[in-house]
């Protein structure tokens, strides 16, 4: 039943990021209305598949497959609901790629074996997970919008206007767009470190341990420290904190994917598990 | 009975003749009045631009109604006789016609927006006057569902078509609202006049005028509604201004890097856009390369004006083929009501014509 769910909702992110796309080049609302349609379907049997998969599994989240799946629906989600707000349809075609590459990388892993890390202590960490990700799809948000941004910016720089100059938003709104995005995310990136602290000192008796993948989410706290000093000390606006803030989400990819299999306390999604 | 138009257009005709014929403010109710009781016409809209003017009715004959609409229009142009400006559509054509004039295919700038708006108005105005019935009520209406769906179904309307409105458009696309944004003239010359007042319609925070001439510089100010700057003071206040539009005469440029590059820091990083339509130059080109900082001289706008132009006029066919497309529609629609069936227009669009190989049945 999870992996149907999973499945349909998968097919439909898929649908729904071919329809943004096409969005993007021709000029036909219904495309964007599909789109988003699809997505609040695709979001909803998601969310079911999450559902029974915590039921099953016992809000286990540190797994690979169900990362991916959880960092997904945040970027899912939290897009879903600002394009709702913000009315800016054409965002869908930057966005929208990214949960639908995070699923087809999940798709490739389902055979992945369930590795059910220490019992105890479990509900710390069904919190910090889910906080971590939901800073994360923020971020990712951020870096999509801001490679919208950057397109946007070369062109007007470059006097070489295309079609998608006229439906793009504004640099001032796109540019404003990243950094509420990245003050959203701050939040729960900085709570989730906090958390996460707390989680290890009861289960392994240290708050901080430098293991890898806690050194680099403190370098990923930090690039974003420097996206907010920059902005608001230097008074650095547009492209070149576009790029810190590209540089950020980069950085947290590999804090969430690459350091594993460096990590020994943090490597359970490369399979050694503690 | 049959659908017609008498008219002439930008074309047809120069300007010296439609100007006489241009029934604009309050000669349009007058005009409605004295048409609708000439005799053979039973429905009327009238349509008068700047760039055609155009009788739309319902008659009995073709002939009867040039016959009765010749003599009413040669009355407004004593002097000239309009018979080789004016042509005359019938049915088909000339349901033809409103769609390409509602569409902007027929104007003087391809898929210029004003013309919707004309027709709407002209609309408007003779259903106030009581002059339209069903056939033109049906016909209008979908004139402007043609014009709209070609708009927004094609590039035909896309782009500036002229400096100003390119000019206004890179600001949005800078900026997005401009109701925040604080706008200087630097300089006063009649250009500047044109597109601040275009700057202006899509309410800026403020339009300042900064002359080295005070006296020019005041007429301009007065218009926008605030006071003149001397030149040193719109220097200074490019600090807080947000697109500064410069037209002065200066024979070397009046901006340079470093002055923008010391001041940005103090604008906290804003954005900020120069329309540069002097020549020489009012802007150095290197300003343009410190970031968040856009410059776009007389050149830049023209040719992206001529690029925008281009791309419209390649449109062209895509909107041709909708025009076609309702005009057929239209056509089986007006046979029918004229036969007294009363169907909606809807029941027509579903008669596309089938391919002859998914015929169906045995043959």
């Amino acid at each position: 039943m999870e992996n149907l769910l999973f499945s349909s909702a998968y097919f439909l992110y898929g649908v729904s990021t071919l329809l943004s796309l096409c969005y993007l080049f021709t000029k036909r609302e219904a495309l964007s209305r599909w789109a988003r349609g699809l997505l609040a379907l695709a979001i909803s049997l998601h969310l079911l598949s999450l559902g029974a998969r915590c039921i099953s599994h016992n809000h286990d989240w540190s797994n690979w497959f169900a990362t991916l799946s959880l960092f997904s629906i945040f970027v899912a989600a939290l897009y879903g609901g600002i394009a709702y707000f913000l009315d800016i349809p054409v965002l869908g075609a930057f966005v929208m790629p990214l949960p639908f590459a995070l699923l087809t990388y999940a798709w490739f892993r389902k055979p992945d074996l369930e590795i059910l890390s220490p019992s105890f202590f479990r509900t710390w960490l069904a919190i910090h997970i889910p906080i971590m990700f939901a800073a994360y799809a923020l971020l990712g948000i951020a870096f999509s919008v801001g490679i919208a941004y950057l397109i946007q910016e070369h062109q007007i720089k470059t006097k070489r206007p295309t079609e998608l100059v006229y439906r793009l938003p504004s640099l001032d709104e796109l540019d404003r767009l990243i950094y509420q995005l990245i003050l959203c995310a701050f939040v729960p990136l900085t709570v989730g470190l906090i958390l996460g602290g707390i989680w290890a000192a009861k289960a392994w008796g240290q708050f901080w341990s430098w293991d890898p993948k806690e050194t680099w989410a403190l370098i990923t706290w930090l690039v974003y420290v420097m996206y907010f000093y920059l902005r608001w000390v230097e008074r650095w606006r547009g492209r070149k904190t576009t790029y810190v803030s590209l540089a950020g989400f980069v950085v947290v990819l590999f804090t969430y994917a690459g350091v594993n299999y460096f990590s020994p306390l943090h490597g359970f999604l490369a399979g050694g598990a503690r | 009975m049959s659908l017609l138009v008498v008219g002439l257009n930008h074309q047809t005709a120069p300007v010296e003749v439609r100007e006489r014929l241009a029934f604009s403010g309050d000669r349009l109710p007058e005009a409605l009045g004295s048409v609708k009781a000439l005799p053979g016409l039973s429905e009327t809209v009238l349509l008068s631009t700047c760039n055609r003017t155009e009788v739309y009715s319902r008659a009995e004959t073709a002939e009867g109604m040039r016959a009765a609409l010749t003599p009413w229009l040669q009355a407004f142009s004593p002097a000239t006789p309009l018979g080789q400006h004016l042509y005359l559509h019938e049915n088909q054509r000339a349901v033809e016609h409103l769609f390409r004039v509602a569409a902007g295919l027929d104007s003087m700038v391809v898929g210029e927006q004003e013309i919707l708006s004309q027709v709407k108005n002209a609309y408007l105005a003779a259903q106030a006057a009581g002059s339209t019935g069903k056939l033109l009520n049906v016909f209008f209406q979908r004139s402007l569902y043609v014009g709209k769906r070609v708009r927004t179904e094609t590039g035909l309307s896309t782009g500036a078509a002229s400096v100003g409105s390119l000019a206004v458009s890179m600001a949005q696309r800078i900026f997005g609202d401009l109701s925040a944004r604080r706008v200087m003239i630097l300089g006063a010359g009649e250009m500047a006049k044109l597109i601040g007042r275009q700057l202006l319609s899509h309410k800026v925070q403020s339009v300042l005028v900064a002359n080295r001439t005070p006296k020019h510089a005041q007429a301009l100010a007065g218009y926008f509604g605030h006071r003149a700057l001397s030149f040193e003071e719109g220097i200074d206040y490019i600090e807080q201004a947000d697109i500064i539009l410069c037209s002065t005469s200066a024979p070397e440029p009046v901006i340079t890097r470093a002055q923008i590059e010391s001041l940005m820091p103090r604008r906290r990083g804003r954005s900020l856009f120069f329309i540069d339509i002097a020549v020489p130059r009012n802007v150095h080109p290197d300003v343009h390369k410190i970031d968040n900082v856009y410059v776009y001289n007389i050149d830049d706008l023209q040719n992206l004006v001529r690029e925008n132009l281009a791309r419209r006029s390649d449109e062209v066919r895509r909107a041709e083929a909708i025009v076609r497309e309702k005009t057929d529609e239209f056509r089986r629609w007006l046979a029918a009501y004229e036969a007294g069936e009363d169907h909606s227009l809807r029941h027509y669009a579903a008669q596309r014509p089938e391919p002859l190989g998914s015929l169906p049945g045995d043959y």
